[in-house]
Parts: C-alpha cells; structure tokens; sequence
C-alpha cells in the first residue's frame, strides 16, 4: 500500500515538473513574439505541441506566426483549429477576422467554422 | 492506519492536478504589432498600356534638367520591376502651353483628352521639387602656401520632393498618390547631377517599394494559459 502511494505521489510530482518546464517554455515563446522574433517563438509553440500540450492559445499563436511569415494560408488553417477547439473565444475571432480582412476576404469567422464543421460531418 | 494514509495522499494529488488544471485554463491575452506584407499595391496587369507622361519640374537648378534621368527610371527601370511595358508619353506641347504655377488639374485634362483613344490605360505622373539653399560658412582650407587658412566656402543644402500620381483612365480614377522627400545637408555644389543622383535614388528605392507591395502594420490577440 506504501509503494503505491509512493508512486501516486511520484506521478503527480513528475507532471507538475512537465508542466512547469511547459510553462517556462510557453513563457518564453511568448517573450520572443513580443519581440517580434516570431520564428523561434513559432519554433518553441511546435515543440510543445509536438510534447503533447495542444489548445486552441497555442493554435492561435502559430497563426499570428506563421502570418508574420507571410505564410497566409497555414496561418488560416491554425486558426481554424483553434475555433475548432474554442469556438467561442472572441480573441481569436477576431485575429481570423482580420487575417481575412488583410486577404481581402470578407467571410466572417463564425460562418467558416460551421461549413468545416459540416463539411466533416458530411464526409464522415 | 495505512488506509487512511493512502486516501490522505490520494486527495493531495488529486488536490495539486485540480490547481493545476484550474490554473492552467484561465487564458490571457496581450495585443501584439504586426508588420505585414501585403498583394501588390496596384494590379499592373489589368491595363492594357501603362503610358509617362514626365513631372512638372518646379525649382530646378540653373545648371542642371532631370527630365531624361526621370524618364530613364520610370521607362526603363520602373518597366523592369513591374514586368510591364512603360511608354513614355510626349506632353512637350502640352506643357509648352502650359503656363507655369498653372493648376495641375488644367494639365492633367489635356492628357486625359490625348489618352481618350486609348480605352484601360494606366497614367504616371506627377511633381517634383527642388529645395535648394546655398549659404556661406567659414571653413579651414588650404592656402597658396599650403598653410590652413579660414575662408568663406559656399555650402549647399538640398531637398527632392517627388510625387507620384497614378490615374486608371477609364473611369479617371486616381488609384496611387503619394509623396517622398529627400534631403541632405553636404550637397555638392559643383556637382547638382551627383546630387540629384544621390537623393533621387533614396527616393525611388521607396517608390517601388510602395508600388510593389504593400506593407501594413497590424494588431493581432496573442494569448497566455
């Protein structure tokens, strides 16, 4: 009974280990986008996707990365996944408003998001 | 005893993923600038001629006539970077009879009337000026007995002003109208073409930049967990 104790309390100090080295990670992904060096923040947001932390923050980040990359068109996709994952967040409504605004798109965020929503609904 | 340990332990950890998990799904945001490179500016392919017609000069050096440099750059330069043809356009009659100080508008309707027969034509005009003092200083040059000596020198202070109007003429529409100084303080005073040069290209490095592409300085929502 002791050894699993022992191993609980193991676990759960390993992953708040992970997360804190995370934490660290994603603090000083942010850092450098602040600073305009995209590049390697967008470098540090993969590596800690690829880690196995995913959310719709870390998909909108890439977004504006990839855009400041001039990469347009995977920067849409990011955003997409992350409406995907927060529908509703009214930040990343509005980064993809305004990527498609600068594309010379109108298409409003909500719109997209049901007709991939349903268009995957459809093929599955 | 053991029991109540293992249970003890069991709410620690569940206790510690709770706060980590409630901590870590609060999101925060900060505004972040973008610096984005747009689409070309002016779609260049959807004319059929792209024509010059050359700048009103105003205050130009006595010694010196940018009319062919001009036309070298928007002709043939110009011609290179967008991958289009440029013709030059002759407006010397027009301008003939154009009285100086004279409205541009006045100038720029009988161009409009020369290109009528040219249906989705591109216009390039527009203005330049010169902004030229000389003045006087004491300065240590060398004298005759190869001594420094304290003379007066003559010094010149030059600015460039160029603005670029592009007009679709069709409907008539002014689709690009921006200006660009240039100055420098060591101008050359025996020399105004080198001058002129030296401003001239500053100036059309940042023309074609804007014509090119379009850059936009954007706010985007980065967010923090």
């Amino acid at each position: 009974m002791r050894q699993i104790a022992c191993i609980l309390t193991i676990i759960v100090l390993l992953s708040f280990c992970s997360t804190k080295n995370t934490k660290a990670e994603l603090d000083f992904a942010n850092s450098l986008a602040k600073q305009g060096l995209w590049k390697e923040a967008y470098i540090r947001w993969q590596r800690v996707v690829a880690n196995g932390k995913d959310n719709a923050s870390l998909h909108n980040n890439m977004a504006i990365a990839l855009e400041s990359m001039g990469k347009t068109e995977e920067a849409e996709k990011e955003y997409l996944k992350a409406l995907e994952m927060d529908p509703k967040n009214p930040k990343i409504k509005a980064n993809y408003e305004s990527l498609k605004t600068s594309l010379g798109k109108g298409n409003k965020a909500d719109q997209k998001v049901e007709t991939e929503k349903k268009d995957e609904k459809g093929e599955k | 005893m053991k029991t109540g340990y293992i249970l003890t332990s069991i709410l620690t950890a569940m206790l510690v993923m709770t706060l980590l998990t409630l901590t870590s799904c609060s999101t925060n945001f900060s505004e972040v600038k973008l610096e984005i490179n747009e689409t070309k500016s002016i779609d260049f392919n959807k004319y059929d001629k792209i024509v010059y017609a050359d700048l009103i000069l105003e205050s130009t050096p006595e010694d010196f006539n940018p009319t062919k440099e001009l036309a070298d750059f928007f002709v043939e330069d110009l011609s290179k970077v967008l991958g289009k043809k440029i013709e030059a356009l002759n407006v010397a009659e027009i301008d003939k009879d154009t009285q100086p100080g004279t409205e541009d508008t006045a100038r720029l309707e009988k161009i409009k009337d020369r290109l009528k027969e040219t249906p989705n034509c591109l216009l390039i005009t527009g203005k330049l000026t010169f902004d030229i003092k000389t003045r006087t200083k004491v300065d240590e040059v060398k004298g005759e007995s190869g001594k420094k000596e304290k003379t007066f020198v003559k010094v010149q202070h030059w600015g460039l002003n160029m603005k670029v109007q592009l007009f679709e003429m069709t409907p008539g529409k002014e689709v690009f109208n921006r200006s660009y100084s240039e100055k420098t303080a060591s101008a050359d005073v025996t020399n105004p073409k080198y001058n002129f040069d030296d401003l001239f290209y500053k100036i059309n490095n940042n023309f074609t930049k804007d014509l090119t592409s379009k850059k936009s300085t954007q706010r985007r929502y980065l967010l923090t967990d």
